[in-house]
């Protein structure tokens, strides 16, 4: 309760403040961007492959951010609780694949079936496919939607998951229709590059591809959630039996914004079915994926569209980045260790001296440049937070040094974990104490 | 306009009848049932049996949006107002037949879409005059006082051109003089073609303001009639100290 | 605490779902042979693992309100506890005693540090913070102990045969379904009979009139949470013992231990039995059916038995459409209304007969 009127009210006095959140995200993506680059370039890659690397995190980004983009629309908007967005990405990954790849006969040699074939093949153009894809899954969320819209938040949420677990068995088993546990190769690209650049140019294609539908749907879901429909949505996430108080039939609202989320994590899986040219069923389409979401969504703040995509960005560049420092780091500690230690020593006493001088000097003279700076970080909750992040961060690094000395080679792969703990551990520390997100909603008026 | 009902355990067996144009108010002890009662008229709890008759109508199990738009709507006895909208966005989200509201008329008839958004804005402003709110138009509707989220529902209420409406304790927590004034208005509306039936504690309002008053106790009607009469009725007395 | 006429109800429904499962059972071996036992024996050692897990989660989804869906990563962190103490020296049941309290422990802390934190929020902020505090033991196990399988180190044995056709594992079928029962009668003795129980069942029933009566809630939630993950470890151990100890092999079953909850209602114990017999039955005996399915002539669905484990979510699915509140549960007073349902039955009976819609008992009169 503190924090929203204190917002509300530093918002109001202050009118245009700059974003400081927004600024940070950027930043902070930024900053994962430049990480990713040089952990390439210190473990050897080419330009030209630290390009297509960046490239296809831009790519997954972007797919990530439509499916966040509907995520949003069910529950930053409409307050559904959707479990099973990794469901609706594979129904749309597999209609594109099945719709735009060749004809696959089963592939039998010596009579065992190396290849199950899949069906389908119908070789139809990329926009046609990706259509299709949109109008399946959004179909199927609105068949899902007439019987379990009205079970209250947790039940949706075990009954969604539930859904997306059966399409994954289904999807593993039914082999003639998807190819099995191997799943459909050979998925055509936007266009087809035929010299050695190709996986860059291929990732660039994707990237343009991504960005123009992501720009044309910011555009659109803005547009829809300032109208009336977007109106009625909130107002049922609000107190959805108020709202069918005042006249509206609240159900049909909520199987739209459904059935349209679920069209758009279609279209996200579609895109990705073409960005990594074929689908299985399997990681990628796991409920991992669905909580990923909900934390790129929490993140950027429920009911903000550009946080979303920011959200996806963000969590996404993480995921992303570990990936490639697992290779650099062993590297980068073996040899840095001794200037790791450095830093982190005098580092460690300068932050001390500092926070000693500011303490005992600011205490009592409240107009001191100490002072102030002291009351600063007092009374904002985020001096507290910085305080202790910055000492979260030295802790971590200490712990690296031990970790590297006492058992070399283990972070790599532990960091790749850690990433995922530390979305787990930010995921709690937003929805107890941030549940509007790091980025800051603006506020709606109406004239 | 009438109501007839069959048993609930809230409401047992209850039979009463409104009639147009009227100010009537519903009286009883706390457990009465009586605003169990208004939430079945409103659609909101299905009357495990009986009917419910508006205005030459059947509308026991029609959903709430249906009954709204036949005319009949109804006011929470706990404000229910919709907490980060604005009060302007609380009200203009009590319209009737507002475009923008259908999806596809959205992208099919972008200048029907604005042309009822303003018409219903300037009402909204209209009845937030009326109930002395306009000055909190874009105020979110968290920030406002218990007295005013009141104002909020009743002014909801009112968006919509209803033929009959619900005031579950419309005065209550509300300051005298603005609670006068309020009444005023009901009375001015009722005036102007309006029915009224409304759930009230406070006496003086019902018997200074209500035609008829119809007193529940335990689920049940135990006694009708103008309010001197009720007031001096020996059961209405008995429910009221005996429970 | 529950009215004596309706546990007498309780108990004569439990025992009469009894009755017809046996006779089912029975009925369905004498027809098809002794294989039908094979796989009730094999349903009833799943079920097994799954009651333990589903009375665990019920006790905390009853008192608390709310889904835990880091429940099976809390299965997998016992599991692993037991498998860290046995590896290095001690048996497995000391193992399973230690990791029990240690679970215990966690689930307490994990009230006091996150989720006392959360309450009142409705219930999708305690999931969303159970999925992190999911994701934070199932990374945390794999950057400990590595993405691949462990095995429990007891000595491997053979299935001892009882008729021919029909044999069980001293293990994993044997003790799993001895410790399920233990567990069993240890709970219901928790939950009759001892002030505590009591108290968890009034908590459960009405929180409010809990609290109104004197009951110290704060202290019922954390026992619930300690029985809670207690539970919770020693089912990840069977499950563990049954298949082999790997970082996701609680989360991969969570919905089943979901579906059995829902399905026997949430916060019933009893419910949580019967909905794990059910459960864990209908996924070992629907493989033959799926085998039947996998035959050319019929629909030649392809690797028919793998989907058994589809089974109870679409029992759980069928359960949320129709009965929310499962077996045990008790119909809320005013349950949402689906307006399309009733629509549907309404055209349904006009077309079937004339209702008289004459005025009614216009009874109104002055």
């Amino acid at each position: 309760m503190a924090t929203i009127i204190s917002s509300e009210a530093s918002n109001q006095a202050a009118g245009r403040r700059p974003p400081w959140s927004e600024i940070i995200a950027f930043l902070a993506i930024a900053g994962i961007v430049v990480a990713g680059v040089l952990a390439g370039a210190l473990a050897g890659a080419s330009p030209q492959g630290i390009l297509t690397n960046v490239g296809f995190y831009a790519s997954i980004a972007v797919i990530f951010a439509v499916m966040a983009l509907g995520f949003n629309l069910q529950w930053g908007y409409t307050g559904l609780f959707n479990a099973g967005i990794a469901g609706f990405y594979l129904i749309g990954a597999y209609t594109m694949a099945i719709a735009i790849t060749a004809p696959a006969p089963p592939i039998v040699i010596g009579g065992i079936p190396v290849y199950p074939g899949h069906l389908g093949g119908y070789s139809l153009p990329l926009t046609a496919g990706a259509i299709l894809a949109m109008f399946v899954s959004g179909a199927t969320a609105a068949v899902i939607a007439l019987p379990a819209l009205r079970l209250r938040a947790d039940y949706l949420a075990i009954a969604t998951l539930a859904f997306a677990s059966i399409l994954q068995v289904v999807a593993n088993n039914l082999q003639s229709v998807t190819g099995g546990a191997i799943g459909i190769t050979g998925i055509p690209k936007p266009i087809e590059f035929s010299s050695a650049d190709a996986p860059f140019l291929n990732a660039i294609t994707i990237v343009g591809i991504g960005s123009a539908i992501l720009l044309l749907l910011i555009l659109l879901l803005e547009f829809m959630a300032e109208s009336p429909w977007g109106r009625v949505l909130r107002a049922i996430r609000e107190d959805e039996e108020a709202t069918m108080a005042l006249g509206k039939n609240t159900f049909n609202y909520k199987l739209q914004a459904f059935a349209l989320g679920g069209a758009l994590m279609g279209l996200a899986g579609a895109l990705f079915a073409v960005t990594l040219g074929y689908v299985s069923p399997s990681s990628s389409f796991a409920p991992a994926v669905t909580f990923s979401v909900w934390v790129m969504v929490i993140v950027g703040g429920s009911g903000n569209n550009r946080g979303a995509i920011v959200g996806a960005f963000l969590i996404y560049g993480l995921e992303w980045l570990s990936v490639q420092l697992k290779d650099y780091v062993p590297i980068a500690l073996a040899t840095g260790l001794p200037i790791l230690r450095s830093v982190l020593i005098a580092g460690g006493v300068a932050a001390v001296v500092t926070a000693v001088l500011v303490v005992v000097l600011g205490r009592d003279r409240p107009t001191s440049i100490w002072g102030r700076i002291l009351e600063k970080a007092l009374r904002r909750g985020w001096g507290r937070s910085a305080v202790i992040g910055a000492l979260a961060l030295y802790g971590m690094g200490w712990v690296f040094v031990f970790l590297e000395e006492h058992a070399p080679g283990a972070i790599g792969t532990t960091i790749f974990y850690l990433r995922l703990m530390f979305i787990g551990v930010l995921l709690i520390l937003l929805i107890i104490y941030r549940p509007e997100g790091i980025l800051r909603e603006h506020k709606r008026v109406l004239r | 306009m009438e109501k007839a009902f069959g048993g609930i355990q809230a409401v047992d067996r209850c039979s009463l009848t409104v009639l147009p144009k009227s100010i009537t108010g519903l009286i009883g002890p706390n457990g009465a049932g009586k605003s169990t009662l208004f939430n079945i008229i409103a659609g909101l709890y299905r009357p495990d049996g009986g009917e419910i008759w508006f205005d030459g109508t059947r509308i026991d199990g029609l959903p709430p949006y249906e009954i709204v738009h036949l005319g009949l709507t109804k006011t929470w006895q706990i404000p229910h107002e919709l907490r980060n909208l604005t009060v302007l966005e609380n009200l203009v989200l009590a319209a009737k037949n507002n475009s923008g509201e259908r999806l596809l008329n959205l992208f099919l008839r972008p200048g029907q879409v604005k042309r009822d958004e303003k018409q219903w804005r300037s009402r909204a402003r209209e009845v937030l005059k009326l109930t002395q709110l306009d000055g909190l138009a874009n105020e979110h509707a968290r920030t406002l006082s218990g007295g005013q989220k009141k104002l909020l529902e009743l002014s909801r209420a009112l968006m919509s051109d209803p033929t009959l409406v619900l005031l579950d304790e419309p005065v209550a927590g509300v300051n005298p003089a603005l609670a006068g004034s309020l009444m005023d208005l009901i009375e001015k509306l009722r005036q102007n073609g309006r029915t009224f039936f409304l759930i009230e504690h406070d006496m003086n309002v019902v018997m200074n303001r209500c035609d008829w008053v119809i007193v529940m106790h335990q689920g049940r009607r135990i006694a009708e009639g103008r309010p001197d009469m009720v007031k001096a009725d020996p059961a209405v007395i008995d429910s009221y100290l005996g429970g | 605490m529950h009215p004596t006429a309706r546990f007498r109800r309780q108990l004569l429904q439990a025992a009469t779902f009894a009755v017809i499962l046996v006779a089912v059972i029975g009925g369905l071996s004498f027809v098809f042979g002794i294989i039908v036992l094979q796989y009730a024996m094999g349903g009833l050692v799943v079920s097994s693992i799954v009651i333990v897990a589903a009375i665990g989660l019920t006790v905390l989804y009853g008192i608390r309100g709310f889904a835990n869906f880091a429940y099976g990563d809390l299965m997998t962190l016992g599991a692993y506890l037991a498998l860290l103490l046995s590896l290095n020296g001690l048996s497995l049941i000391w193992g399973a005693i230690v990791s029990f309290l240690v679970l215990a422990i966690v689930g307490i802390l994990l009230e006091l540090v996150i989720f006392a934190r959360l309450e009142g929020r409705g219930p999708v902020p305690p999931i969303v913070a159970s999925v992190g505090v999911g994701l934070i033991i199932q990374n945390g196990v794999r950057a400990v102990a590595g993405t691949a399988e462990w095995i429990y180190p007891v000595p491997a044995s053979q299935d001892i045969v009882i008729v021919s056709g029909l044999g069980i594992h001293p293990v994993k079928g044997i003790l799993t379904l001895a410790v399920g029962v233990a567990f069993v009668i240890s709970a219901h003795v928790l939950l009759k009979y001892t002030n505590l129980g009591k108290a968890m069942r009034a908590t459960a029933d009405n929180l409010e009139l809990a609290k109104a009566t004197g009951i110290d809630t704060k202290r019922v939630t954390y026992a619930a949470w300690a029985v809670s993950c207690s539970f919770a470890s020693t089912a990840g151990i069977l499950l563990g013992l049954g298949t082999a100890v790997s970082p996701t092999e609680g989360f991969d079953v969570i919905l089943l231990i979901f579906a059995a909850v829902i399905v026997g209602g949430i916060g019933s114990p009893y419910g949580a039995m019967l909905g794990g017999l059910l459960v864990g039955l209908s996924q070992e005996m629907s493989v033959p059916l799926l085998v039947w399915l996998e035959r050319k002539d019929v629909i030649g669905l392809q690797f028919g038995s793998n989907y058994k484990v589809a089974i109870p979510f679409i029992i759980l699915i069928v359960v949320l459409i129709f009965r929310p509140w499962g077996i045990a549960g008790r119909r809320p007073a005013f349950a949402r209304r689906s307006y399309l349902i009733e629509r549907v039955a309404r055209a349904l009976a006009r077309e079937g007969t004339a209702i008289d819609t004459s005025a009614g008992e216009a009874d109104g009169g002055r």
